[in-house]
């Protein structure tokens, strides 16, 4: 879905239709889901948040008002419905260390699947703080400018930490190869 | 250029970013000549080829079914609301009465006859009582439907509970048929050990937990891979990502060491509906299950700050719903569990979501 036609999928939201903001839905459930998973580290509170996360954003639509991409403010709905679950005490982040990721050779990696969970047993062990600013960038397509004014921080510090997570979890998953 | 610079403008190019093409140019050219570097953008090729995580199955249409709900309900607040107030405005004499005392036009006035015994109300009164009775039947009706019938009349005693559990015995399972091949199966190879409350054996696969039942020397079903599970398989070793098989039925096999372990989903059931236990990640066997929920664990025995007595189970558990919501979120069990409750000998309080 484009911005444009994104855009009218929330006008028509605003405006009541329910299948627009179904779309919105599906269109972004993995997004907001895989950002509270890598947030949380459990499944279930990661659903759990996912849902009140499209809750408020099906009861603050009106607030929207498209001068900014929708990914954008629901990236930023996303980032503070775990904050504040956090918060509350609600269900604390299961911290994974580097140490406890699992040595995979390249054979494992053949498979997609196994690849895809690697990668994000790995996203949680980068920082908070490169994860939220990798998040923002490579799981919701926020530009640098965007992603440093939700994370109240100077476009160049997204910018490294989007390139430190990016390092990290080259080396973290041995995807080093092909030297010259 | 150096190896950091040249890095660094290779990720932004790879989030689209406009970059000076001359920059950008300086900098594969670095790579190019550089091992480090290359290897980097080597790794940074093959990390953007992963696949993208997908959300749960059936978690966009739980979602669009609370928004639905959501939104039903406060269409029919709106709706009460105005009712209550249109009563309010003809009350208030904006229909002008022909005298002070009678309105004009009061259609919720009783038909004429034989006078009532009980004192009349106002208009308000009426369209306020009226207004709050619909509420409470919407809400009963809401409750009924969600939750079921069997659920306000009381926790039914003599459900079948345990499905797949170690703790039937083989004749008492279910007869479907790749259940009649596994119980055979599991006869002739190894048995898993009497289960001892103590020691779980758990698994945690997306977000569920299974627990071991068998361990087969070669696996005759028809399953399909999908997803992973890190574990040891074991009480002491380190975990490692294995791929998860899993039949129709929702068996759950691992490979270890060229034979399969066998593990089944650990389900409740409450009020008619089955719940199935969630767990964060358990690396090795005899853990119990992390609280996952976004939901407080309970701190005392009445399940609060986030759940109050919903009733009990055919095992005699306490079962705890979420206090603002219903057991159609999610049930909380507390520790302590004996018998032949799925999870008997918890310390821990567990929680436990509806299969869909």
């Amino acid at each position: 879905m484009d911005r444009t036609e994104e855009l009218q999928m929330v006008e028509r939201a605003r405006g009541g239709d329910i299948d627009a903001f179904e779309r919105l839905v599906r269109t972004h459930t993995r997004a907001v889901h895989a950002h509270a998973l890598r947030f949380f580290g459990d499944s279930a509170t990661a659903e759990d948040v996912t849902q009140e996360v499209f809750l408020k954003v099906f009861r603050s639509l009106r607030t929207f008002d498209g001068t900014a991409a929708f990914s954008t403010w629901l990236y930023r709905v996303t980032r503070n419905t775990c904050l504040d679950t956090l918060r509350a005490a609600k269900s604390t982040p299961t911290p994974m260390d580097p140490l406890d990721l699992p040595q995979l050779s390249t054979d494992d990696f053949a498979d997609a699947i196994t690849m895809t969970d690697a990668v994000e047993l790995a996203v949680r062990t980068l920082a908070p703080e490169d994860r939220d600013a990798f998040d923002a960038v490579a799981l919701f397509g926020l530009g640098y400018s965007e992603a440093a004014e939700i994370l109240g921080t100077p476009v160049g510090t997204v910018k490294s930490r989007v390139f430190r997570a990016r390092r990290q979890l080259v080396t973290l998953l041995g995807l080093e190869g092909g030297r010259s | 250029m150096d190896c950091i610079e040249a890095q660094q403008i290779v990720s932004e190019a790879t989030d689209r970013t406009p970059i000076d093409q001359d920059r950008l140019e300086a900098a594969k050219q670095h790579c190019m000549s550089c091992s480090d570097c290359s290897a980097f953008v080597h790794g940074l090729a093959r990390l953007s080829t992963a696949r993208p995580l997908e959300a749960p199955e059936g978690l966009a249409d739980r979602i669009m079914d609370a928004v639905r709900a959501e939104a039903e309900a406060a269409a029919k607040r709106a709706e009460a609301a105005s009712r209550a107030l249109s009563g309010a405005a003809s009350a208030s004499g904006d229909v002008a009465p022909t005298t002070a005392s009678q309105p004009m036009t009061d259609f919720t006035a009783p038909p004429p006859g034989p006078s009532p015994r009980r004192p009349r109300l106002s208009t308000l009164e009426r369209a306020i009582a009226y207004s709050g009775f619909a509420a409470l039947l919407l809400v009963a009706a809401g409750i009924a439907a969600t939750v079921g019938s069997r659920y306000i009349l009381g926790p039914q005693k003599n459900e079948n509970t345990l499905m797949m559990s170690p703790q039937m015995d083989s004749a008492s399972r279910t007869t479907a048929p790749a259940d009649a091949a596994a119980t055979g199966e599991a006869l002739s190879g190894k048995m898993a050990a009497a289960q001892d409350a103590s020691l779980p054996r758990l698994v945690v696969a997306n977000g569920f937990a299974y627990r071991f039942t068998a361990e087969l020397p070669s696996l005759t079903y028809s399953t399909t891979p999908s997803g992973t599970v890190l574990s040891s398989l074991d009480a002491t070793g380190s975990p490692r990502l294995r791929t998860a098989h899993y039949t129709s039925e929702g068996a759950l096999f691992i490979e270890k060491d060229g034979s399969f372990y066998q593990f089944s989903l650990v389900r409740r059931q409450f009020g008619g509906v089955t719940y199935a236990l969630r767990s964060g990640n358990l690396q090795r066997f005899e853990l119990w299950p992390v609280w996952a929920s976004a939901l407080a664990s309970p701190v005392d025995d009445l399940g609060g700050p986030d759940f109050s007595l919903a009733g009990s189970d055919k095992y005699g558990t306490n079962v705890y719903a979420p206090v603002n919501t219903n057991a159609d979120r999610g049930i909380a069990i507390p520790p302590a569990a004996t018998g032949d409750d799925p999870i008997a000998g918890s310390p821990v309080w567990t929680y436990w979501t509806p299969l869909r």
